[in-house]
């Protein structure tokens, strides 16, 4: 967040964080004020009904209809229910649940999920360790575990949400470049994670670092590495930090933890699934040529989830659908905490203080913020 | 943006929209609250940073040594009757904005980056009313752009350069609100005298963000 701070791709020239964060919502026209005609299967009615689309109520009905259902605020609250999931009691809870045969975590194996967040010296700015602790909570609200099937029991569809989320940022490298050569764009520990499966190379363009993550050959035969880049669709020729690489490699090193546990496969289709969900400025729905509601990233990662499912043998063709659909539920559910601080009524104020944050940062903010953060630090020496 | 699943039936066609996840009206008010959000901390950043912008230009146009300007004042050396009359003309909104700008009342750690009651920014806010603020954000920035070509020219004419810029900023928002704004710095620059041992790198941090800041727009 920022995002909703993730992508700075937007090159403005006076301050890096409220442009992307408008970017956040350009996506939202083609549902509130595209002609959305019918699409078959009724599906164009309940959301034109649920939108100010022409053939639609107006958005202050709606904005009443919300007002009346509790539902909402409740969804809306994102919940903290674990303060502190980082811990080898939670770790092993959630390996269990997930149908881990090894479930047993040692202090190392959890320190390094969390030192990707955590490390010395600090230079994460929006994503840092309460980030991951509040995308990371074992939370499944009722209105969603209601929707899921009985092949996803509570007990493993909080398991999956958790780890998901603390695994979610720990490949942050545009924002946590240590180096100015970029020398340290995967900290220690993730690089042990993805164990030579994949590697970076750092370019430049319009004066901004760009990392593109490649399979290695090693990652090319690597069934594990190739069920990740299938939910990804990583092409040959990698995959940019921006539109999707960090959510990759982090899926990839969390993908290589769930399996050296023993982890099931469906299982960690689930968590990349979830972790691909967090990837920022994608549309919920679009429209076609002719204005029909289309898939948007959710749909279009449900038919990749599906596949890789059917692929690996972790479903069978008559419950491929019935665990996508867990799958994507439990990834929706973690893509909206991701961006929590937007989707919450009346936050703007947290918004702005993630903002101000990332004003500090010594080398994530080199163009407008030079001139605050300037002041800043010698404000505060 | 704030995601929507519609889960699939066994064949793999949507079930329909009253099958999505998050349901629909909660959806559709996400997209409004991120809009809403990111509106006004979009909003909020504007002034913030024309204020910093201002305070930079204004401590560089004093140039005296040890020049009592502020740049962004902490809650308890901030005065704490800082006063703007128009505030009571802002929208709802606005005057969340207003009070985020001049108090901070949402930050949730405030010693880790800018510090609450930043009155400068506030102070333009109050007095031009949200609408104004992109409109000399933008003027602002051209002036910047001015300022960087003047240094080019001749890296000792920023004074020169700043006394234009205010002047310019001066005619763009009145009289009155710029003899306001400076009255508010005014009161920030006595509390500094009073209080030497807080020390007042405000004017080198101006001169660093009116000179080699404005590098970053080469």
């Amino acid at each position: 967040m920022m995002e909703s701070s993730k992508n700075r791709g937007a090159e403005q020239p006076f301050g890096p964080v409220y442009i992307p964060l408008s970017l956040a919502v350009t996506g939202v026209s083609a549902l509130t004020q595209g002609e959305i005609t019918a699409p078959g299967g009724g599906t164009s009615e309940d959301i034109a009904a649920a939108t100010d689309s022409p053939h639609g109520p107006t958005e202050a009905a709606v904005t009443q209809e919300v007002s009346e259902i509790a539902e909402v605020h409740e969804l809306l609250r994102f919940p903290v229910v674990e303060p502190n999931p980082w811990t080898t009691e939670h770790m092993r809870g959630y390996l269990t649940a997930l149908g881990a045969t090894n479930p047993q975590v040692t202090t190392k194996d959890v320190e390094s999920i969390r030192n990707c967040y955590d490390q010395q010296p600090q230079n994460r700015s929006y994503h840092a360790l309460g980030h991951g602790t509040f995308v990371g909570q074992p939370d499944i609200p009722d209105a969603l575990a209601q929707k899921l099937s009985d092949r996803m029991p509570p007990d493993r569809a909080r398991a999956n949400t958790a780890v998901i989320g603390m695994y979610h940022d720990v490949a942050y490298p545009h924002v946590d470049e240590i180096g100015p050569n970029g020398t340290r764009a995967w900290p220690t520990v993730l690089r042990e994670r993805i164990n030579g499966m994949a590697d970076y190379v750092r370019t430049t363009e319009s004066d901004k670092p760009v990392f593109t993550t490649t399979l290695t050959e090693r990652g090319k035969a690597d069934p594990v590495t190739q069920l990740v880049a299938g939910i990804f669709e990583v092409p040959d020729n990698g995959i940019i930090h921006n539109q999707g690489g960090n959510e990759f490699v982090s899926a990839l090193a969390a993908a290589n933890f769930l399996a050296e546990k023993g982890v099931p496969t469906r299982s960690i289709i689930g968590v990349a699934a979830g972790i691909a969900a967090t990837i920022p400025f994608k549309l919920a729905l679009g429209t076609d040529e002719q204005g029909n509601v289309t898939d948007g990233h959710m749909g279009q990662l449900a038919q990749r989830v599906h596949r890789a499912l059917l692929k690996s043998g972790a479903s069978t063709p008559e419950y491929a659908w019935q665990d996508t659909n867990d799958a994507m539920l439990l990834a929706v559910q973690e893509g909206n905490r991701d961006i929590a601080p937007f989707i919450k009524p009346n936050n703007f104020a947290e918004v702005v203080h993630g903002g101000r944050r990332y004003y500090t940062g010594i080398s994530a903010c080199r163009r407008a913020a030079t001139l605050c953060s300037a002041i800043i630090r010698l404000v505060w020496r | 943006m704030p995601h929507i699943y519609i889960p699939r039936d066994a064949g793999g066609k949507p079930q329909g929209a009253e099958a999505a996840y998050p349901p629909l009206p909660v959806h559709h008010q996400s997209v409004a609250n991120a809009k809403e959000n990111s509106h006004l901390a979009s909003t909020y950043f504007v002034a913030h940073e024309l204020g910093i912008a201002l305070v930079a230009s204004i401590a560089t146009h004093i140039g005296e040594p040890g020049a009592r300007v502020p740049g962004i004042v902490r809650a308890d050396i901030w005065h704490p009757q800082a006063v703007v009359p128009t505030t009571d003309r802002l929208s709802p909104n606005d005057k969340l904005l207003y009070n985020e700008l001049l108090n901070g009342t949402g930050q949730q750690a405030i010693d880790l980056a800018t510090p609450p009651r930043s009155p400068i920014g506030a102070t333009i806010f109050g007095a031009l009313g949200s609408e104004g603020i992109t409109q000399v954000s933008e003027y602002v920035q051209q002036l910047r752009a001015e300022a960087l070509e003047h240094r080019n020219q001749d890296p000792f004419s920023v004074p020169a350069t700043a006394n234009a810029f205010i002047g310019k900023i001066r005619d763009k928002i009145g009289a009155d609100n710029f003899r306001m704004i400076t009255t508010e710095m005014h009161r920030v620059a006595e509390y500094y005298q009073d209080h030497p041992e807080r020390g007042n790198p405000a004017r080198a941090a101006a001169l660093v963000a009116l000179g080699g800041g404005l590098a970053e727009y080469q």
